[in-house]
């Protein structure tokens, strides 16, 4: 298989504006071509496009609009994980050598169809996803007891960590009092325990090892993928304090790259809700079940940035489409050591995670510089 | 509108059951997801356990697991604090653009 390497990348800032999913993904690849000055519309042989929107043809589409003529192009949809779906897709092509250069542009609007799987009839009337974090978040409280104020300081980290990143929706810092006294959605569940879906596009370039130095000095390789698919309606949950699809698609990502959780330096990893966080920190073998709370403490504590450094999901805004894309970036500038303030120190490899509808996906990758 | 939505709105909570192997198809198919047959409509049980209980506004919402093992999410009538492993009962559904499930307390 051929080597697989993120070059190149560009984004919007995230936010609630009112435009086409045409028009952000179009900004979003003028971003990048506007940051990579050796690329061209005629090196790019594969155009994929990562989106909830129910858009016609979007791949064909960008493609025309930026000036591309490429020999792939279609559209990507999984839910929230669309993103990570698409690079998986990309490094797929060229690992084959089916490709060579691979553009992956994610966008989403605010009012994306995909904030809700319609399909889940076993979720009645709770079809937002606040319901099943609600109800991940009780079940957890009840097993691992944990207090308002450990879930309150999920959020309080990411916030402080998404002021350093110029594209996050969010750029105030919250302390955790705030948090914990923030709209009561359910009984479980306040406002700023919860991402926000948004307006907002990222895009990377994804190339062979051969085309990569035409780009960049500092390739970023992918290493590991891993992904598990385990239902798609929420109530297959079998255990509401652990995200199967992830633990699984973590061990395969882990041993694909030859790693251990041990092994990586900074991690973006999807934190749709406050509980997410801790639970994946676990789920993914960060820490021990039951301790992620804990672990999360000691990094909001010593101002450790290693845990989603731009601010996660609940820091920057969830624009579906382009969020697992915007992690794949940050964690593609942090191994370039191109992370301005939110730089890990000497950090050599990282993880992606992304997940989907409760869990029932999950995508995991692992990258390298 | 299909079978299911059409008897939740008659007040008949009915579920898809394989005819040849007996699996109980949830949420509801018109295709066995085992072994790929064509499903009967049964009746599902009415009686149910709480998986876990949160709230929002006046209204608990439970995930519940019915007699027949499958899982679903409804809402509670109670006027205190439902407990794990409950037993609850359907006592109502109705369908308008998604399902509607209410239990009571036992």
């Amino acid at each position: 298989m051929n080597e697989v390497a993120a070059v190149a990348y560009g984004s919007t800032k995230f936010s609630d504006d009112d435009i086409s999913v045409e028009d952000i993904l179009l900004s979003t690849t003028k971003s990048l071509f506007d940051q990579t000055p050796n690329l061209s519309q005629n090196d790019i042989d594969t155009v994929l496009v990562s989106t909830n929107e129910n858009g016609q043809y979007l791949g064909p589409i960008l493609s025309e609009l930026s000036g591309i003529k490429p020999n792939i192009s279609h559209k990507i949809e999984n839910l929230c994980s669309s993103g990570a779906s698409s690079i998986v897709s990309a490094y797929s092509y060229i690992a084959s050598g089916l490709s060579d250069t691979v553009l992956v542009v994610g966008a989403d609007r605010y009012d994306s169809p995909g904030r809700l799987l319609e399909w889940d009839d076993a979720r009645g009337e709770y079809k937002n996803p606040i319901f099943w974090a609600s109800l991940f978040t009780k079940s957890y409280k009840r097993k691992f007891n944990l207090s308002e104020e450990e879930l309150a300081i999920v959020s309080a980290k990411n916030h402080k960590n998404a002021i350093d990143n110029p594209n996050a929706y969010s750029n105030k810092a919250y302390t955790i009092p705030e948090i914990m006294n923030s709209k009561q959605i359910t009984a479980d569940l306040r406002l700023l325990d919860c991402s926000k879906p948004c307006t907002g596009g990222s895009a990377i370039l994804m190339t062979s090892k051969k085309s990569s130095k035409k780009f960049t000095d500092t390739p970023v390789w992918i290493k590991g993928i891993g992904q598990k698919t385990t239902s798609a309606g929420f109530t297959k949950n079998n255990d509401l304090t652990e995200l199967e699809s992830t633990k699984i698609a973590s061990i395969d990502s882990f041993n694909m790259a030859k790693m251990s959780p041990n092994d990586i330096d900074v991690a973006e990893i999807h934190d749709a809700f406050s509980i997410c966080e801790i639970m994946e920190l676990e789920d993914i073998g960060f820490t021990k079940k039951g301790q992620g709370a804990e672990y999360v403490r000691t990094l909001f504590n010593t101002e450790d940035k290693k845990i989603n450094p731009r601010g996660g999901l609940i820091g920057s805004g969830h624009p579906l489409g382009a969020t697992g894309i915007a992690q794949t970036i940050e964690i593609t500038q942090q191994l370039q050591n191109n992370a301005g303030k939110k730089q890990i120190s000497n950090a050599k490899s990282g993880l992606v995670h992304n997940m989907s509808a409760a869990a029932t996906s999950s995508a995991v990758i692992i990258l390298e510089s | 509108m299909n079978k299911f939505e059409n008897e939740l709105n008659k007040g008949n909570f009915v579920i898809s059951k394989c005819q040849k192997c007996n699996k109980i198809v949830w949420p509801v198919n018109d295709i066995c997801d085992n072994c790929f047959s064509n499903v009967i409509w049964i009746t599902g049980s009415k009686s149910a356990r709480i998986i876990e209980c949160s709230k929002q506004k006046n209204d608990w919402f439970c995930l519940v697991e019915t007699e027949d093992q499958i899982r679903m999410l409804g809402t509670l009538k109670s006027d205190n604090e439902p407990r794990t492993e409950q037993r609850i009962l359907l006592d109502g559904c109705y369908f308008d653009k998604k399902p509607y499930f209410m239990f009571k307390a036992v």
